[in-house]
């Protein structure tokens, strides 16, 4: 891979990837993280999370030397926390809605 | 008035470490009369301590007034030190 | 103190130095007006003399609320807020929840403004409506409204402000990354040497002491912009089906068994009473769910107590006006979750202390703003002597960086002049846009930046001294009256204000003074 195509990769990485993989994981961790004492941890924590997590993939994708492993990363990020939403709409119920 | 004292504390011993830092003389061609590594470490520790002491006491309005506080008072105190080496400067070049 | 390879750390520069200049300017007028807005309230008392002091919950709502209650459709009593509006008047908000066309939650219902005197008004329409400025709280609304969204229509002003805090995060977390000294180049200034070692180290000696806040207020700020804008909708999607009130009422409801049957309201006074007896403080809000039924609760929200930084929230039946328990300020039990979502408050705004907090946060916003300037001189004169003239932009810098400044105060001049006429919601926001076209075109038209630097000083300092007796001659409070009151914050501002503009002018002076060879870069201080 020339070193063109190199940076624009890593410039796509860094900027919209690292938005569209914050906003699918913040989604996808309202399906694995424990909903704590109050039953809410795990609509509350990504929300509050949500710009700690953009910046780490920002600077994750900016400072790993190996471009082929920052999308391997943030790809698989993408996969797990977009299949977990999809679940969640075609086939089992919310943790949360449960609770309805 | 804990954070207020814990501040006043911090600042005291982050003065002492400015007037001692070796970068800080040698850049204002000042007497060497740094402050050995050792006390510049134990220095900077202690000045941590009213922080950690507020956490400690479950205070948590009093550790994070002392640590905005500190932060303030770390670059006031720089701010002020460079004003005065400016002064002592001006001085020593009148003299000459 | 973080080593990183040379690539790395070159691109953590670009990345530093870039955001910086793409959006610094924006972020500078966030940061100024926030640091303006922590004593926002204090403001509004100060430019609207307000001399009232206890609080709208120390004195009787009850009756005026039962009785606006019963001249409400029934339709605007699912939630009801009730919260001080003015001079300690009582702002009382009925209105149901709905989704928006764009997926929203908003709320909508008649807002009630009740005045100490008893003088009422009343306004229909959506919360975004009918919460607009008072002609009272003009200045301090604006200020708010700046930092806040830089009076861009939501959602894209909330979306502007929050890419603003993610570049500001970006800067502090690559600043910490490039400074491989951090802990060694902390007391040293070297204004005497070159231009660019003297303004880079003005900017990193500031933005050292005051990086771990600089993380927190990014951060903080950041969710708070994203919060409705983006968060809530794909947390609700993903969690709720895309059912927000649901959402609304998971994290921040009170669960039980509806009752329907019609029931009149607890005694309110008694409530209110109780409240201030076990929190310590009177509320800041008050919100009714389902007014007028047999399973209404009322939830009251206080300050942190002494020590604390966290809110108290206390919850009572609504039909007998008896204490429930108390309750975290998110979800229905203390969790990881609801604590760290409750601390996002106290931690941005600062005003878990009072003044002393509100004090150490407001020096903090201006150690950021003298960072982000100061960044901004940098990257200007690294490149100065290069092939093409920056000088737009180092005039841009001087437009923004002191023309803010000078803008606000001639839009707190207008406000006090307005005020008495009735006019200030009018006059404030126009008073800063002429404000700021005026030094848009001095600094078109002047000779250097030097010269725009030292006119807009001089102009800010001139106007905030003469802000004193502007406040005086337009009917402002004397300072007796203000003491006896009990209002030392009037005149506490205006000691304040002569401070700073003798500060400025001080400043001026001393740079008049100092001799300057002819050709030496000016670097900005």
């Amino acid at each position: 891979m020339g070193a063109r195509a190199r940076t624009w990769g890593r410039v796509m990485l860094a900027g919209p990837g690292a938005i569209i993989v914050a906003v699918v994981t913040m989604a996808g961790m309202t399906r694995w993280i424990p909903g704590g004492t109050a039953g809410i941890d795990n609509v509350v924590l990504p929300l509050v999370l949500a710009p700690l997590i953009w910046a780490a993939l920002f600077f994750y994708a900016c400072l790993d030397p190996k471009l082929s492993r920052v999308a391997i990363v943030t790809g698989a990020l993408l996969l797990v926390h977009g299949a977990l939403v999809a679940v969640g709409f075609t086939g089992g119920t919310a943790k949360t809605e449960t609770a309805r | 008035m804990l954070g207020l004292a814990t501040i006043a504390v911090s600042a005291l011993l982050l003065a002492i470490l400015c007037r001692g830092d070796p970068k800080r003389r040698r850049s204002a061609r000042l007497v060497d009369q740094n402050t050995s590594r050792t006390a510049r470490w134990t220095l900077g520790l202690t000045a941590c301590l009213p922080g950690v002491a507020c956490l400690l006491l479950h205070e948590t309005a009093a550790f994070l007034i002392w640590m905005g506080g500190t932060g303030i008072a770390g670059w006031l105190i720089v701010m002020a030190s460079h004003g005065l080496d400016r002064h002592a400067n001006a001085r020593r070049l009148r003299k000459q | 103190m973080i080593h990183l390879s040379k690539n790395e750390t070159k691109l953590m520069v670009a990345v530093h130095g870039w955001s910086g200049i793409g959006l610094g300017l924006l972020l500078y007028a966030v940061i100024f007006t926030g640091m303006v807005a922590v004593f926002a309230s204090e403001i509004g008392v100060w430019s609207a003399g307000h001399l009232g002091t206890r609080s709208a919950f120390e004195q009787p709502i009850d009756r005026i609320v039962r009785d606006l209650g019963a001249r409400t459709p029934k339709i605007y009593r699912e939630g009801t807020d009730l919260f001080e509006v003015g001079d300690h008047g009582l702002g009382v908000f009925f209105h149901h929840h709905e989704t928006a066309a764009n997926g929203e939650l908003i709320s909508r219902g008649i807002f009630y403004s009740v005045e100490r005197d008893g003088r009422i008004q009343a306004r229909a329409g959506t919360n975004e409506e009918v919460f607009g400025p008072r002609n009272d709280d003009a200045l301090s609304h604006f200020l708010v409204d700046t930092h806040v969204r830089l009076h861009i229509p939501n959602p894209w002003g909330l979306l502007v402000t929050g890419i603003l805090g993610l570049a500001m995060l970006v800067a502090a977390i690559s600043g910490l990354l490039i400074h491989r000294h951090l802990l060694k180049d902390i007391f040293t200034l070297r204004t005497k040497s070159s231009a660019v070692l003297a303004e880079r180290d003005r900017h990193s000696v500031a933005g050292t002491w005051s990086l771990p806040f600089a993380f927190v207020l990014a951060f903080t700020g950041s969710f708070f912009s994203f919060y409705g804008t983006i968060g809530v909708p794909i947390v609700a999607m993903a969690a709720f089906g895309g059912d927000v009130q649901a959402f609304s009422e998971k994290v921040f409801g009170n669960p039980g068994a509806p009752d329907p049957r019609p029931a009149a309201i607890g005694n309110l006074d008694r409530i209110a009473s109780d409240a201030v007896r076990r929190a310590g403080s009177p509320p800041t809000y008050v919100a009714i769910e389902h007014f007028g039924r047999a399973d209404a609760e009322v939830t009251t929200y206080h300050n942190a107590r002494t020590g604390g930084i966290e809110p108290m929230t206390l919850l009572y039946r609504g039909a007998d006006a008896s204490f429930e328990r108390a309750k975290p300020q998110v979800g229905t039990r203390p969790s990881a979750g609801g604590s760290l979502a409750a601390m996002m408050s106290p931690l941005h705004f600062g005003n878990f202390a009072g003044v002393l907090s509100k004090s150490v946060w407001f020096s903090l916003g201006f150690a950021m703003c003298y960072v982000t300037l100061t960044g901004l001189r940098l990257w200007l004169v690294r490149r100065r002597g290069g092939a093409r003239s920056l000088d737009w932009l180092d005039r841009s810098v001087s437009v923004v960086g002191f023309g803010l400044p000078f803008a606000l105060v001639v839009s707190a001049a207008a406000f006090l002049v307005s005020m008495p006429l009735g006019r200030a919601i009018w006059w404030t926001p126009v008073a800063f846009t002429g404000a700021a076209a005026t030094v848009l075109i001095g600094a078109v038209i002047a000779p250097s930046r030097i010269i725009i630097d030292r006119a807009l000083l001089l102009g800010t300092g001139v106007l905030m001294m003469g802000l004193v007796p502007l406040r005086l001659a337009t009917g402002g409070p004397g300072w007796a009256a203000a003491i006896e009151a009990g209002q030392p914050i009037i005149v506490a501002l205006d000691f304040a204000f002569v401070c700073a503009g003798t500060a400025c002018i001080w400043r001026i002076i001393g740079q008049a003074w100092a001799v300057r060879p002819v050709g030496t870069l000016q670097a900005a201080e």
